[in-house]
């Protein structure tokens, strides 16, 4: 049994076990919210760059990574986002996809047959018009398109 | 009473502060898989599961999430995806399972989250960008699932999207273009030994190891490595149990103590017609049956395949229970004095 005869040794006991907690929570405390901020930011930014550097080099994580810049310019109707992706294969798909949505009628598809399929099918949904479908070049969609 | 007293804050004090460690995240792991989901602290006993729901909780802030794959969400990971990690549209997509095999049937699974119930119009297109399949959603919460075939070759890339708009009388808004990536795993075939073949001597391993996903620029190869364990049937067992590389014997505890051969780092050798090949000296074991399992790996995926063989080399050595007492000559010498007598 320890032997404690003031209140004051109480006191620096208790003071002194605080000083030793207070210096074990700051090595066990959980990240502040900047931390979290400051070591989000790298993957918030998703460039190329950071993609190959992120990846290591592997061709599919790059790609993959790609795609995600690609959903976000999708996303946001945002084709300027694209210049992001330095690979010029997935750059001009990244080209493709945001132009083919922004695309409202068919003339802005240009020889973009895939644009056209997609606006014809989507003018069958709006309509309820089959007609359409017969506009449809792909065959795989046109039978989507007759089965809506 | 003062006595006591000490004791009990020193007691609040340390168990205060062991609660508060433990929320601190310094014990959090992540359940790893193709999608991570989950953070656990403390074994298991505490989780932090990705929801939809705000509650001011990222997961993947705790513990190591790099090998996780990036949802379709920029600089998210969790699945579904979480908004107190980043921006999440309406949509979570997977694919089950996450690698399939060459040729193999899979799903795309899709949820959208629709608390508003708007009348959603999803459009599912191939690589190609033709739309394969139409589903509308109007429900505050959908669940779909759209069987697609997977590619015939082995470590083969392949891309689907989803478009999520929606039909509001003569308009059609698309809300979200979401393009996923997937592979197919690497194709082993065994080509010989043949399947319960007999061999002896030298036995020629040969193998088609096949990926078409290009681990790095100038890599020598796609597949990373072909690994190959040797395992014998143990009568005692009734099963096939490891043998010692060296030895033969079934004295094999190690990780690894059965592995014959192994090629790795992108190094893998190759024959005129694109095998792998590997000569196994089998005059180092006893005549029984075997079973070879060789393991290959792309920059993505391994798989594996085995193959039962018997072996039958003249004068084989005996490398387990070899006491003189098992011994064949001690039971023909014991066989011809019973006869003497």
């Amino acid at each position: 049994m320890i032997a404690i005869n003031t209140p004051v040794k109480i006191i620096i006991g208790v003071a002194v076990l605080f000083v030793v907690l207070v210096i074990f929570s700051i090595f066990n405390a959980p990240p502040s919210q900047d931390d979290a901020i400051q070591a989000s930011e790298p993957s918030q930014t998703v460039q190329d760059s950071s993609c190959i550097s992120r990846c290591n080099g592997n061709s599919a994580c790059i790609t993959s990574c790609n795609f995600i810049i690609q959903n976000e310019a999708a996303r946001s109707k945002d084709i300027k986002k694209c210049n992001e992706i330095n690979d010029k294969e997935d750059k001009a798909e990244c080209t493709m996809v945001v132009s083919s949505i922004i695309a409202e009628t068919i003339d802005d598809c240009g020889n973009d047959i895939q644009c056209k399929d997609r606006l014809y099918l989507i003018q069958s949904l709006i309509k309820n018009d089959k007609s359409y479908c017969d506009n449809i070049a792909s065959q795989e969609s046109k039978e989507v398109c007759l089965n809506a | 009473m003062l006595e006591k007293i000490f004791p009990l804050i020193f007691v609040l004090l340390v168990s205060l502060n062991v609660s508060y460690a433990a929320v601190g995240g310094q014990t959090a792991s992540i359940g790893i898989g193709t999608f991570c989901s989950t953070a656990s602290f403390c074994g298991g006993d505490y989780e932090n599961v990705c929801s939809r729901t705000v509650d001011d909780i990222c997961p993947q802030d705790y513990g190591d999430w790099s090998g996780c794959n990036d949802n379709i969400y920029e600089g998210v990971k969790c699945l579904p995806c979480d908004p107190d990690c980043g921006q999440c549209g309406a949509l979570d997509i997977s694919l089950s399972p996450s690698f399939p095999s060459p040729g193999q049937q899979f799903e795309i699974l899709t949820n959208v989250t629709n608390p508003s119930k708007i009348n959603y119009q999803l459009i599912y297109y191939n690589s190609e960008q033709n739309a394969f399949a139409g589903i509308v959603c109007t429900d505050s919460f959908c669940e779909l699932s759209v069987p697609v075939d997977a590619p015939n070759e082995g470590g083969q890339s392949f891309t689907y999207s989803v478009e999520l708009g929606q039909i509001n009388g003569q308009e059609y808004t698309s809300f979200e273009y979401v393009t996923i990536t997937g592979a197919t795993t690497p194709v082993l075939i065994i080509n010989n030994p043949i399947q319960n073949s007999e061999q002896s001597g030298a036995v020629e391993i040969s193998i088609n190891a096949e990926s078409n996903l290009l681990p790095y620029e100038f890599a020598p190869e796609n597949i990373q490595f072909v690994k190959y364990y040797l395992y014998k049937y143990s009568e005692s067992h009734q099963d096939y149990v490891p043998v010692n590389a060296d030895t033969c014997t079934m004295n094999c505890q190690a990780e690894n103590c059965n592995l014959i051969n192994e090629y790795t780092d992108y190094s893998i050798p190759r024959n005129e017609n694109e095998e792998v090949t590997y000569n196994w000296d089998s005059t180092t074991c006893d005549n029984r049956d075997y079973k070879l399992e060789i393991k290959i790996s792309d920059v993505l995926n391994s798989v594996s395949d085995e193959v039962l063989f018997s072996l039958n080399n003249p004068n084989p050595p005996c490398v387990d229970d070899c006491s003189i007492f098992s011994s064949n000559l001690f039971k023909t010498i014991l066989a011809r004095i019973k006869v003497w007598l």
